[in-house]
């Protein structure tokens, strides 16, 4: 730890996230913010533990997610399962290649580059040391990003589940894989928010 | 924390207190559920996966790899995964992962079709698929043993393992326009249809399997009879024109009509399997079976034209057998062209009296046709249309014939012929021909001639006379008759009602009037007097 560094931490102060309001720690355990009550940290508590469970849940939800069905579409009789990676296939097939590429860039790159980068600073982190930490900076910003995009795919299946039902002739249900996908999306997203990359700084 | 106070602010903010936490790792419990959610999908996905099954078809027509199901019932039991080409690239294998629940469905005798738009002339089936595309029906097997490998149904069958009903076998002459799925009318009604035909090895006729649905089957007995119902039954007769059909769909595709005879008494339904004949209408259909066959030879000195092999034998009006053949046979004893004409009787439609009705050891019925004979039982050809000139063999009783000598023991026996009526009428047409050919017409034609002459001459001097008529006392008649004319005035004037003659007659006739009341009065007089004609007339007293 370079000690030139002056953090809020070292000096016991700590700010709420609601209020702004500066306060000073006097030990490790739970503060609370004396204008609004709600409770500081000088680092996010259990944050690499917590990180490291919910990616652990989305990894294992990303199987699923991927290789169950995601829509089922029957038209006159005859269903249709779609997977994430079969729906891309058939738009790439047909002339709408340009949203082949961005249903594949959030549905399949995103989530699969959140759980890695996650991974890798996770493990980087725990390990400690000062190996590329601006770029690990820039890789923590980026996932906080991107991490929103990657609902496109779920708030596209549930409108079309909620707008294509002509009885009869076509309708469209969600299958077990959308479900699974969001969970993969919420659980990543709240894996980045639990991370706090403030330990990669004070373990370098 | 050591640095604490090198921060210049920090003793003048508030202190905060810190309270002890319970720091359980609560957020396990995100990824356990996660692990127990993936693990129970990957469980049911691995217990779902059902048996690998591969059918054998002609081609792939239709089936998508990842995207055809196999549905029985309308129930989705499984998804082609695979096609390809077979070793000899004879047929294509198609490989289908069968849902786990399947499984005691795939027994040796399930039988898998691709289920496509079909138009046929009985129908229209599987429009569904049009838009959604073939699929794989099954039909399930009643075998207990367990198999892997199908060969797929080209066509779909006619019948499911699941419809109740049984199957009968047909003999037919001749398939006619039936196919697999003609229908089967019972009384008009749709009872059944043909689920398979097969030409017999020997390629004399053909083997149908016609299936007749429960409840129907019971109406099949021993006494049913079969017919071909196809296309338009058009009957002329002396009731008029009659059609006759069974449905629209028969005229198209062909059928089959069963029904017992009138009358027919045999009510327990027959096993499955059993054996019936088709023939080729109802009319056919409903003949009294014909039973033994007696062959006989006509000899007929006319012509044969219009008569062929089929022609109606009747015996007045009552078709009792057939024409079965016609032939030429030259005699050179005789020198003379023979034309026997073979028919065949059904005794079966002669109902005989006389034998049913004793015990007498049954005559041979060329016997009795012997004994026919004697009594002058001919055979005759006659005239079926004049429109189309065809014959046929009528048998009747010619007592005035001339006596024929049976032949009962000869094979065929002959049997004797008169000529028809139309050779007859020839005949005598001819015979008057002949006459009038015998006539000395040339000769009349001379004498008339001469006749004519002498006519002619008669004819003139009858015309002079006229004119001398003419001349002569056609004027004196004249003035004879305006005498007359004056004559009859004077007498007219004689009689005018204002005439002297009138005028008189009627004075006298007064007077004569008068006289005969005195005349009354007198014998009046007379009656009450009779005196009075010796002694005068009395003086009356006053």
């Amino acid at each position: 730890m370079t000690k030139s560094i002056v953090t809020a931490e070292s000096r016991g102060l700590l700010v709420c996230q609601v209020c702004e309001q500066l306060s000073r720690g006097v030990s490790v355990i739970a503060h609370y913010c004396v204008r609004c009550g709600a409770r500081l940290h000088f680092r996010k508590p259990q944050s690499l533990q917590r990180t490291v469970a919910l990616l652990i849940a989305a990894a294992i939800l990303y199987v699923p997610a991927n290789l169950l069905p995601i829509m089922r579409t029957t038209s006159l009789g005859y269903d249709e399962d779609d997977t994430i990676l079969s729906g891309i296939v058939t738009l790439w097939s047909g002339p709408s290649w340009p949203l082949a590429i961005l249903v594949f860039f959030v549905s399949i790159l995103v989530p699969s580059f959140k759980l890695i980068s996650l991974s890798l600073l996770v493990i980087s982190t725990q390990r400690g040391g000062n190996w590329r930490l601006q770029e690990r900076a820039a890789l923590y910003r980026a996932i906080e990003f991107i991490g929103r995009w990657s609902m496109l795919d779920v708030f596209v299946v549930s409108l079309l589940v909620s707008l294509v039902q002509l009885r009869g002739v076509a309708s469209i249900h969600a299958g077990f894989g959308a479900p699974a996908f969001a969970a993969v999306v919420i659980l990543t997203m709240y894996a980045a928010q639990s991370f706090d990359p403030r330990l990669m700084w004070d373990r370098a | 924390m050591s640095e604490a106070g090198d921060f210049e602010a920090a003793d003048a903010l508030p202190a905060v207190s810190g309270r002890n936490r319970m720091r359980l790792p609560l957020i396990w419990l995100v990824p356990i559920l996660a692990a127990i959610i993936g693990g129970w999908i990957a469980v049911r996905a691995i217990l779902d996966h059902g048996h690998f099954i591969v059918v054998t078809f002609i081609d792939a027509d239709g089936i998508e790899a990842g995207k055809t199901k196999v549905r029985y019932k309308n129930v989705d039991l499984g998804d082609v995964r695979k096609i390809t080409l077979a070793a000899d690239h004879r047929t294509v294998n198609v490989s289908i992962e069968m849902a786990r629940f399947a499984d005691p469905f795939l027994v040796d005798g399930t039988r898998f079709w691709v289920v496509r738009p079909r138009l046929g002339a009985s129908g229209v089936s599987g429009l569904g698929t049009l838009l959604s595309g073939a699929f794989i029906a099954m039909d399930v097997g009643t075998s207990q043993d367990y198999v892997r490998d199908f060969t797929g149904l080209e066509v779909p069958p006619a019948i499911t393992g699941d419809s109740a009903g049984k199957q009968f076998v047909l003999e037919a002459a001749d398939l006619g326009s039936l196919s697999v799925g003609a229908p089967a009318y019972f009384h008009h009604i749709q009872v059944g249809q043909v689920i398979a035909l097969a030409l017999n090895d020997d390629g004399r006729g053909v083997t149908l399997k016609l299936f007749i649905q429960s409840p129907y089957d019971r109406f099949v007995t021993s006494d049913t009879r079969f017919w071909h119902a196809s296309g338009v039954d058009v009957a002329v007769d002396a009731g008029g024109v009659h059609m006759q059909t069974e449905s629209l769909t028969t005229i198209l595709a062909g059928g089959v009509a069963l029904e017992a005879p009138p009358g027919s008494t045999a009510v327990s339904p027959v096993p499955a399997e059993s054996h019936f004949k088709l023939v080729a209408s109802r009319e056919s259909a409903m003949k009294a079976p014909d039973g033994a066959v007696e062959t006989f030879v006509l000899y007929f000195d006319e012509s044969l034209r219009g008569l062929a092999p089929g022609a109606a034998v009747d015996f007045r009006g009552v078709e009792i057998g057939e024409v079965t053949s016609l032939k030429v046979e030259y005699d050179r004893g005789t020198d003379k062209f023979l034309f026997p004409v073979l028919v065949n009787i059904y005794p079966e439609r002669v109902r005989s009296r006389y034998r049913k009705g004793s015990n007498h050891p049954q005559a041979s019925s060329y016997d009795l046709v012997a004994s026919m004979i004697e009594h002058g039982y001919r055979a005759q050809l006659r005239t079926a249309s004049l429109l189309t000139g065809q014959l046929y063999i009528a048998l009747d009783y010619f007592p005035h014939s001339a006596k024929v000598v049976a032949q009962p023991t000869q094979a065929p026996m002959p049997l004797p012929t008169i000529p028809g009526n139309l050779a007859e009428l020839q005949n005598s047409i001819v015979s008057v021909a002949h006459k009038l050919d015998q006539f000395p017409l040339d000769k009349i034609g001379h004498d008339l001639d001469h006749v004519l002459g002498s006519l002619n001459v008669t004819l003139a001097s009858a015309n002079a006379m006229i004119g001398k008529v003419d001349k002569e006392i056609v004027p004196e008649a004249q003035s004879t008759l305006a005498q007359a004319k004056v004559t009859l005035a004077q007498t007219q004037n004689a009689l005018g009602p204002d005439t002297s003659l009138q005028t008189d007659l009627h004075a006298t006739l007064s007077s004569v009037s008068r006289a005969a009341d005195s005349v009354r009065a007198l014998v009046d007089y007379l009656d009450k007097h009779p005196e009075a004609l010796i002694r005068g007339k009395v003086q009356e007293k006053p």
